[in-house]
């Protein structure tokens, strides 16, 4: 049998004309002879009343001053998408078509024990394939699965999109031919956020590393966890519109793009709001930078925020931090002692110390100025005053093998220049180059980058 | 029919690192006034020679980059004709290796950059440039250390082995 997996988004379910499109939708893949398959997401975005949001929020309302335990979390977020699966496969029902409504752990998605970010570890397809024999249309709530003792998970971020395509490598042994569809509501992935690029062109195909790497950058396509998927197991991923008859984009191996596909640029995205810190070390003391660096990065990975855009000057570094965390950070890290071979030399300074500023008042580097002070020239202590830029977003230019090319780094910023737009720092992936830039210049920038190359209509 | 046991999920944290040998530094020291200018003046000669780039740094008073070690003559010529016209200084580290560490989203990842740099700082290793990726982080470092490095980051990781020549 041919096997198609249709998954719907929260935007495809949550109006009864939505979900007669969807079902639109699922009929004319019936007609076309496919047995399917259909992933749900929760219905609606924040503030729909069974959306995600909405049911964490009223979890947590209970009582904001006691977390909710995450295995309960879980159990409650997985009804948004159980209440979208039952209501979608009424509402085939109700159009004379055979459904059966399955949880994840009811299709037989198993995963581990991770709540709120599990991870798919097998899918027993037995029951799946029975009811598709049955010619019934198999309806799985998206985002969930089920410990091996019966606890119910959810997959974190991108998680319908995850299911549908888990559920895509888990039914191709038993089929003829398999495909899966994401629905969504744009008409398939876009060369840039069409709200910031009006004229973003919809791509016809794209390889699956390109649009992971769009994904993690920031592209609100098909999420990276769902591509790779498809990937390992080469199977055909679709990106649709629930609300047009339009083609979409093919999603596939880069070996099946032809060569002109492959040496293009793919996107411009934008993500992230971003804080960008610099530690300028005294001069003449670089052999130390490391060991600051290491004391810093302990304190980061001691409240687990992750950095990013790391660089080294001969007598300084720097890294990015999400904003949110900036606050944190500044608790952290301003009146931070480093020292370095204290007690090793037999006469005064007997070793030195670092002293970080980095709080907006720095009241704690102040105090501990004003005690290492009294140390005289017992200990030479230097200070490390950090520049923070606060309001930084990534633009990042998904350049595939066209990135190889000499050139491309020129070109974003000899066009960001032009544009008046400052140029924080860059990184580089094996498919992207990225730039940090000012959060109110993004829109500038990635307009600028999406004409120049030639990227519009 | 039975269950799919295959996995469908990449592991989480760091799944692999690998070195590359043969990778040369480039740093250049501009003056701070025409810096942005300078930059690109030397990034697009590079370019119109036809000479790839990577690790790209905008340092507040110059720039730095990688080369292939098979580059770096072309590079060297290419910097001594503009250093002629702009006269800025510049310093090139060569036999350098590129230490790869590999996550499937490194940037949800915490802690991954205090171990490398752990690691780095206890074997008294001394990492001359970073870079990274959503699923990776970079470290060019002297190229006679870079098996050593990896092989440390692996173990303290606990993945296994890869290695390419630049």
């Amino acid at each position: 049998m041919r096997i198609l997996v249709q998954k719907f988004g929260g935007t495809s379910v949550d109006t009864e004309e939505h979900r007669s499109q969807a079902a639109a939708k699922v009929i004319r893949a019936l007609q076309a002879g496919w047995r399917v398959v259909v992933v749900v997401s929760a219905i609606g975005r924040a503030g729909a009343p069974y959306a995600t949001d909405t049911l964490v929020g009223t979890l947590r309302g209970v009582d904001p001053t006691v977390p909710p335990a995450p295995r309960e979390m879980d159990l409650m977020m997985a009804c948004g998408e159980i209440i979208s699966t039952v209501v979608m496969a009424q509402t085939l029902r109700a159009r004379g078509i055979e459904t059966i409504a399955l949880t994840g752990g009811q299709a037989g998605i198993a995963t581990d024990y991770e709540f709120g970010n599990a991870r798919i570890l097998s899918i027993d397809p037995v029951y799946i394939v029975r009811q598709l024999e049955l010619e019934k249309v198999v309806l799985v709530a998206g985002f969930q699965g089920v410990t091996q003792y019966g606890a119910i998970t959810t997959l974190g971020r991108g998680g319908s999109d995850t299911t549908a395509s888990a559920l895509g490598a888990a039914l191709k042994p038993h089929a003829e031919e398999i495909a899966v569809e994401i629905y969504t509501d744009v008409d398939g992935v876009k060369t840039a956020d069409p709200r910031m690029v009006a004229d973003a062109i919809t791509l016809d195909s794209a390889s699956y590393e390109e649009v992971a790497e769009m994904a993690h950058l920031g592209a609100k396509v098909v999420h990276p966890r769902a591509a790779e998927i498809a990937n390992q197991y080469g199977i055909p991923l679709w990106v649709k519109s629930t609300f047009s008859e339009a083609e979409g984009t093919r999603i596939t191996g880069d070996t099946e793009l032809s060569d002109t596909l492959r040496l293009r640029v793919t996107g411009v995205t934008h993500t992230g709001k971003i804080a960008y810190i610099r530690f300028p070390l005294p001069s003449g003391n670089t052999g130390d930078r490391q060991q600051i660096e290491l004391a810093v990065y302990k304190m980061l990975q001691k409240e687990q925020i992750p950095l990013y855009l790391n660089s080294i000057e001969p007598s300084a570094f720097s890294f990015a931090v999400a904003r949110e965390h900036l606050p944190r950070l500044r608790e952290l890290l301003d009146g931070l002692v480093v020292p370095m071979e204290v007690g090793k030399r037999r006469h005064p300074p007997y070793g030195r110390l670092y002293l970080l500023g980095m709080g907006t008042d720095r009241v704690a580097y102040h105090a501990q100025k004003t005690m290492l002070d009294t140390l005289g020239e017992m200990v030479a202590v230097h200070s490390v005053e950090a520049e923070v830029t606060e309001n930084c977003t990534v633009v990042s230019v998904i350049a595939g093998r066209f990135k190889g090319v000499p050139g491309v780094m020129a070109r974003i910023l000899e066009t960001l220049a032009t544009e008046g737009v400052p140029v924080y720092q860059t990184a580089d992936s094996e498919l992207s180059i990225s730039v940090l830039v000012p959060e109110s210049d993004a829109p500038k920038a990635v307009r600028a980058l999406h004409e120049v190359f030639g990227l519009v209509n | 029919m039975s269950a799919e046991t295959v996995h469908f999920e990449k592991e989480r944290g760091v799944t692999e690192v690998e070195v590359t040998h043969g990778i040369v530094h480039i740093l250049v020291r501009l003056v701070p006034e025409d810096c942005n200018a300078q930059r690109l003046a030397i990034l697009q000669r590079f370019a119109e020679q036809n000479v790839p780039v990577f690790l790209v740094k905008l340092l507040p008073e110059g720039i730095s980059f990688a080369l292939r070690e098979g580059q770096v003559e072309t590079g060297t010529d290419l910097l001594t004709t503009v250093q002629a016209e702009m006269g800025f200084e510049y310093q090139i580290n060569r036999n350098l290796g590129l230490v790869t560490t590999r996550a499937g989203a490194m940037r949800d990842l915490s802690g991954i950059m205090a171990t490398i740099y752990e690691v780095m700082v206890t074997e008294g290793i001394l990492v001359q440039q970073t870079g990274d990726a959503y699923n990776a982080v970079h470290c060019l470092l002297a190229g006679e250390q870079a098996n050593h490095a990896a092989a440390m980051l692996r173990q303290r990781f606990a993945v296994g082995q890869s290695e390419k020549r630049g």
